[in-house]
């Protein structure tokens, strides 16, 4: 059972809200238990309402910039925003992407999807099963990966391939011979091209009966033939499960169940996106508990997550050194830190550049972890979001002249500093606060991490108060502003 | 970019194997950096870009470069999701090929007959000037033994240059080892994008990234230069706490990257343009920043880029093409970019992950296939074929071609080649050198003269006259008007046609006078104004602030294709532009056949509502016109007078909304002049056409405003004809350009030389100058006037404190070449561009 204690309660907020919020920290630590902690964040909201944008239905760009703005704004503001966090793993791992998806609409069908049923509320599970059939009939996936126009005579393998190579299955566990019949059985599923929206071809089904690991499939009613390829790889529904073909190419797994493959390859990835990235693998212990939750709930999902997040393996420090924040997590910890609004916080170009464009997955394999992010072009994308934060902050700072110096604050979400409190300009103003000495850079350090709510060890701490005390010693007192910055630039900060 | 998945295979997760940084030998880039590099300097040939930056350096010393003379450098461009290699090399005598690629199949016709039997995808007219000219080799059939038709697991096979086992290193990666010796080097090989592929990643030392645009963090800025290094030597003490990254923790190597990213930035910025100045095309962008790279000779010898999406399962007509011709592109600008020194030394390699089914399905696209034919091409490239087409003969539905070079034997023989060996340690199994060179690197080699890509400043139409219009709305993002119903987002440059629009001439037109308004933009941001087909200049037309409505005019040159283009630097906004006249040819015999020329007048007063100057003292109500006449007064002649060009001014008005200007006699146009903000003074210059009775009429469409008017010129048959210019910077008071490095002051003025600069030619009679305020510390104003002349009673620009402001100024020229700019209160940085001139 993992330790309950400040440390472990801030590491699973960081890892599953993306912060770790002073209130939340409060919240966790006044329940008794990790356990308990770990259903207060999964405690999420049953229905979150859609994604909203404002733009015109004809300004289809902005409108995507706006829903991405909207999502990560919750991923902020909500009390509660594990959900959302959930929904970011699935738009990764059941990617669309907005281009082929054909814009915003399809792609804020497939993401609210994810947000509602990606881990369901309380008491509500989301299921593994369901989500990837509701999505692949979705307008986005079927566009994204051509099953729009997989025909009996036709026949495009790219969704059955994904479905099996990078959805559920993993690479290795199959034969060319399955993702044949998986092709054949998902054949018939297209989007009507007039108005946009899901159409049944019966016409275009291939109507043979299939053999996939070892069941046969495709024999029932034709519409539900694809949705049998998933009930065979999940081991769920009446056909029965798979198995994994003696001649597939991963020899470890042959003539297992497919269920228990599938499962413990849906747990490494999860593992991957909150756990650690490092090892490339799972630890076996954890991975053992998922794969249990799975294959006796019929894959449903608020277990699964749960067993991950109460286990000791989640805890140790392995796990804890083992992630660096997405561009995403990132951005969403420096909007916490200074209040700013998505839309000037998170850029897209400069999402895009630091190698994490919402809506814009690089492939259909989704976004990679930790080394993916860290190098020096990406580096500079994310200190560059870090200085697009100072205009907001400091707007109050610049507005007034210098004679109305004691009006003029940098605004964080926990308070304000005041020009007057950095440096003494002009000497003391009639209408003025009373003179008083400038804030000493520990003091003004201290009050920043105060101000922005941030965690920093002590050697990171004194780092900016160095540089702050070096520009009192050369007599630059105001560039001490820069001091907020430096905070955010702290590596700690890049770090899941 | 497309790299191989993680969730694919283990032997994916070595992609995102930590890089030790710790063994890169800093030596050599500690030697790069920290030297205070200027801005600009670039490395002519044979010379280092240290030569232009290090004071005191001695270009002795570095013999012919970082790099030995005799070194080759290559190219490696990542076609990824998998190429359609019989529509890119394409087999026209194969009655197969047209029966199973059907019709996706490039009719013989069609492509570039290579011989009788071969002829190149039609968009590769430049691999074509290279087979011509013996220099193209496409080596077919290369490929693996295919098992899973992955583009991830295929991918690292190719990556890695490995074909079984797990891939644990690329082949790039494994050569860097070995290089120098084993001395690591950050600036020996290179990814260009924003992530490291496997390819570069070797088993003790890896590539270093460059991002697709000048690095601006991490630069010290001009005024502010000492803040900056202070704040990155605090970055660099807080990324290496004691001394050096420890880099067995995640925060170790986060720590280094942020220390690469200063090292790179300072040592590239000065290489790199700015991403908005880069081709559109990402792949083109990229191999334009590859031959700079070269050039600057910094010691690259492998640079690779990506670009995609080749994965056509469905709609490749579409697709295919767009991507051929974006190759093309890359592959000109990057020999026209290339300093013809290097031209010798350098190979272009191509790869992707599998060519695509022969057989086309019918979603108008092809599958995940097998084999397919690359390029290797350079001056020391031997041309011709090399392996063998694969045959379609007996092929069925799902077969794939088979495989006839191996991958190995490809890299092997660029490898040995051209990169001076260590095929058979990099890539053990390679076996057989393909001899695809016919000569090794050599500045001597005899390399193809580049073809230049389009010019990037055509040259100014030449002098030209105005034609003032009633004032016609041709731009507006709200509602669709001249371009999609879509804001202009971060980083987006919208074209806006000119010529042929409402009334205007389809040709001969040289410039545009424009009235454009940004309207409420998610953040502040900037626009500049360009003609289209020319590098976006470094300047600012327009300064949107969140939330408002801000107009300025402007002047500007037309491009070859009759348009201009709009550039947006951040957040998103509404635009409208709305066109107050044009500027076409002119008669060079004076034969005064038209009003189009401009007199140029020192600044005067001819409206004044605050104290009964031209129309009676009181204020503008909305709704309510106002008539002002305007020739005869303040300078402008009693007739024969076309248009006149105010600078108006809206002062303390008590709503938001806006100013419409228009010539008597005519119906109220839909468009604006000036918009203003409650109790704000905002001006902005405009021209209007005038009315039989010479006058203008002004109306305000909302709420009660004082309005003052500047007369500082008209169009007549005795003026000055116009000439646009590449928008240029001629005065920042930031950073000492134009005039001293300091803050203009309370009732200081700034003289600034504005002929014999930027294409301004000594004889100019005025000048189209954008002048911007940055952050007043109070509320003032701006005049410019002649250089020599009293100072008028008239304001050019009212900036409010704190902000970052703009307005188009004519100003007449003063008798030294000089105009003269006052500011009344407080102090203030300028910075004026110019945009046209008068002649």
């Amino acid at each position: 059972m993992p330790a309950f204690n400040e440390a472990n309660v801030r590491h699973l907020l960081r890892r599953t809200e993306c912060v770790d919020r002073q209130h939340r920290v409060d919240t966790l630590m006044d329940l008794g238990s990790i356990e308990a902690g770990v259903d207060d964040v999964m405690n999420v909201a049953a229905t979150p309402s859609a994604l909203r944008s404002t733009a015109p239905a004809d300004e289809g760009w902005l409108r995507g910039v706006q829903i991405v703005e909207d999502w990560m704004q919750r991923m902020v503001s909500d009390t509660r925003s594990f959900g959302e966090r959930m929904a970011v793993f699935w738009h990764g791992h059941l990617c669309s992407e907005f281009s082929k998806a054909g814009g915003e609409a399809p792609m804020r069908e497939q993401i609210d999807l994810y947000r509602r049923r990606g881990l369901g509320g309380a008491g509500d599970s989301g299921n593994i099963a369901d989500l990837v059939k509701t999505s692949a009939l979705q307008v986005a996936m079927l566009r994204y990966l051509d099953n729009e126009r997989n025909f009996a005579d036709s026949p495009n393998q790219n969704f059955a391939r994904e479905l099996m190579e990078l959805f559920l299955l993993g690479v290795g566990n199959y034969r060319e011979a399955d993702v044949e019949a998986a092709t054949a059985a998902w054949t018939g599923h297209s989007v009507d091209w007039e108005n946009g929206t899901y159409q049944w071809r019966a016409d275009g089904h291939d109507n043979n009966a299939q053999t996939l690991l070892g069941r046969t499939i495709n024999n029932g009613a034709p519409a539900d033939g694809g949705f049998e390829t998933i009930d065979v790889i999940l081991g769920v529904g009446s056909v029965g499960p798979g198995t994994i073909p003696n001649d597939a190419s991963k020899a470890a797994n042959r003539g297992r169940s497919a269920p228990e493959v599938a499962a413990e390859f849906l747990s490494k990835k999860l593992w991957q996106e909150f756990g650690e990235a490092d090892s490339g693998g799972i630890p076996s212990g954890v991975q053992g508990a998922m794969r249990d939750e799975l294959i006796d709930s019929g894959f449903e999902i608020r277990p699964w997550v749960r067993a991950l997040l109460v286990h000791d393996d989640f805890y140790d420090a392995a796990t804890k050194n083992g992630l660096v924040r997405t561009p995403v997590d990132f951005s969403v910890a420096l909007m916490h830190a200074t209040g700013q609004p998505a839309q000037d916080a998170a850029q897209t170009y400069l999402m895009e550049r630091a190698g994490q464009q919402l809506l814009f997955p690089p492939n259909v394999s989704g976004w990679k972890p930790n080394g993916y992010w860290v190098n020096a072009s990406a580096m500079e994308a994310r200190n560059r979001l870090v200085e697009g934060h100072s205009w907001g902050v400091f707007q109050n700072f610049w507005e007034a002249g210098w004679d109305e110096r004691f009006r003029d604050f940098a605004q964080f979400p926990g308070g304000r500093l005041y020009r007057h409190e950095l440096w003494d300009w002009y000497g003391e103003h009639p209408e003025g606060p009373p003179a008083q000495p400038a804030i000493s850079s520990v003091e003004l350090v201290d009050r920043l991490i105060s101000y922005m709510d941030l965690q920093l060890s002590l050697g990171a701490r004194q780092n900016v108060v160095d540089y702050c005390e070096g520009r009192e010693a050369a007599n630059d007192p105001g560039a001490r502003l820069d001091a907020f910055l430096l905070l955010l630039l702290s590596p700690e900060l890049h770090i899941a | 970019m497309l790299d191989p998945d993680i969730s694919t295979a283990d032997a994916m997760r070595h992609l995102h194997r930590p890089v030790d940084a710790s063994s890169l030998d800093r030596r050599r880039f500690l030697q790069l950096v920290g030297m205070g590099m200027g801005a600009g300097a670039l490395a002519g040939p044979g010379s280092s870009v240290l030569d232009a930056l290090v004071p005191g350096h001695d270009p002795s010393a570095w013999a012919a470069g970082p790099i030995g003379a005799e070194d080759g450098v290559v190219v490696v461009i990542g076609m990824y999701g998998g190429n359609d290699g019989l529509n890119t090399v394409v087999p026209i005598d194969d009655g197969l090929y047209y029966d199973q690629h059907g019709a996706l199949a490039i009719d013989p016709g069609d492509t570039l007959p290579l011989d009788s039997n071969t002829g190149l995808n039609p968009a590769l007219t430049e691999f074509k000037r290279f087979w011509d000219a013996g220099q193209l080799a496409i080596v077919e059939g290369v490929g693996h033994a295919q098992d899973e038709f992955s583009h991830f697991s295929s991918m690292a096979k190719w990556m890695a240059g490995q074909t079984t086992g797990l891939p644990t290193s690329g082949w790039i990666g494994r050569w860097l080892d070995d290089y120098l010796g084993g001395e690591k080097d950050l600036y020996a090989a290179a990814e260009i994008g924003h992530s490291l592929p496997l390819h570069l990643i070797g088993n003790r030392s890896a590539a270093t990234t460059v991002p697709v645009g000048q690095p601006r963090f991490g630069v010290p800025r001009d005024w502010r230069s000492e803040q900056d290094r202070a704040m990155f030597a605090s970055i660099r003490d807080a990324a290496a706490p004691g001394g050096s990254p420890d880099m067995s923790t995640w925060l170790g190597r986060v720590g280094a990257a942020q220390i690469d990213q200063l090292d790179v930035a300072a040592t590239l910025s000065p290489i790199i343009p700015e991403s908005e100045q880069l081709p559109a095309d990402q792949i083109v962008a990229k191999l334009e920043i590859a031959a700079r790279l070269i050039n600057a000779n910094l010691g690259f010898r492998v640079l690779s880029a990506g670009f995609g999406d080749f994965d056509s399962h469905a709609g490749q007509p579409a697709q295919h093409p767009v991507r051929m011709r974006e190759l093309n592109s890359a592959i000109q600008r990057f020999f026209s970019t290339l300093n013809a020194q290097w031209a010798g030394r350098v190979t272009v390699m191509t790869f992707s992950e599998f060519g695509r089914t022969p057989f086309a399905n019918d979603g108008a696209g092809t599958d995940h296939g097998s084999s397919a034919p690359h390029f290797v091409l350079g001056a020391g490239v031997k041309g011709g074929f090399y392996g063998e087409r694969p045959s379609l003969a007996g092929l069925q539905r799902w077969e794939r071609m088979p495989t006839h070079v191996d991958l190995r034997d490809y890299y092997g023989s660029v490898l040995d080649g051209w990169l001076g060996g260590g095929a058979g340690d990099v890539m053990p199994g390679a076996r057989t050198d393909l001899n695809l060179f016919a000569n090794g690197p050599s500045a001597e080699l005899n390399a193809l003269p580049p073809v230049s890509p389009q010019s990037d400043f055509p040259s100014p139409g030449g002098r030209a006259e105005f034609v003032a219009m009633s004032p016609q709305r041709i731009y507006d993002s709200r509602n669709g008007i001249g371009g999609p119903a879509a804001a202009i987002g971060a980083g987006q440059t919208v074209k806006i046609q000119i010529a042929g629009e409402g009334g205007i001439p389809a040709s001969g037109i040289t410039a545009v006078a424009v009235n454009l308004t940004s309207i409420r933009p998610g953040a502040n941001t900037f626009m500049t104004a360009y003609p289209t087909g020319q590098v976006r200049p470094e300047s600012s037309t327009l300064n949107p602030r969140a939330g408002s409505v801000v107009p300025n005019m402007t002047i500007v040159g037309v491009g070859a294709d009759g348009s201009i283009s709009m550039f947006n630097n951040r957040s998103y906004v509404d635009l409208t532009v709305d066109v107050l006249g044009y500027f076409q040819l002119g008669n060079s015999d004076n034969s005064f056949s038209s009003l189009g020329r401009m007199l140029p007048l020192s600044p005067s007063r001819i409206l004044d509502t605050r104290s009964g100057v031209g129309a009676p003292r009181a204020r503008v109500h909305g709704g309510r016109r106002l008539s002002l006449q305007v020739l005869g007064r303040g300078g402008v002649p009693v007739s024969g007078v076309q248009a006149v060009v105010l600078n108006l001014l809206s002062v303390k008005p008590t709503g938001n909304g806006f100013v419409t200007a228009w010539p008597s006699g005519t119906q109220k146009p839909g468009t604006a002049n000036l918009s203003f903000r409650e109790g704000r003074n905002i001006p902005n210059l405009t021209m209007c056409k005038v009315g039989s009775d010479g006058r203008i009429h002004l109306e305000s469409n909302a709420g009660q405003v004082d309005l003052v008017a500047d007369v500082v010129g008209c169009f007549t048959n005795a003026g000055q004809q116009l000439s646009p210019v590449a928008p240029a910077r001629l005065l920042d008071t930031r950073n000492g350009t134009g005039a001293p490095q300091q803050r203009v002051g309370a009732g200081q003025e700034v003289t600034l030389k504005v002929t014999g600069l930027a294409g301004v030619p000594a004889g100019a009679r005025a000048v189209a100058l954008n002048v911007s305020a940055v952050q007043p510390t109070h509320q003032t104003f701006l005049t410019v006037y002649p250089s020599g002349e009293n100072r008028p009673e008239a304001s050019s620009l009212n900036p409010d404190a704190g902000a970052v402001s703009a307005n188009l100024v004519i100003a007449k020229v003063g008798g030294d070449g000089s105009v003269t700019i006052f500011n009344n209160r407080g102090d203030v940085d300028l910075l004026a561009d110019v945009t046209a001139y008068f002649l």
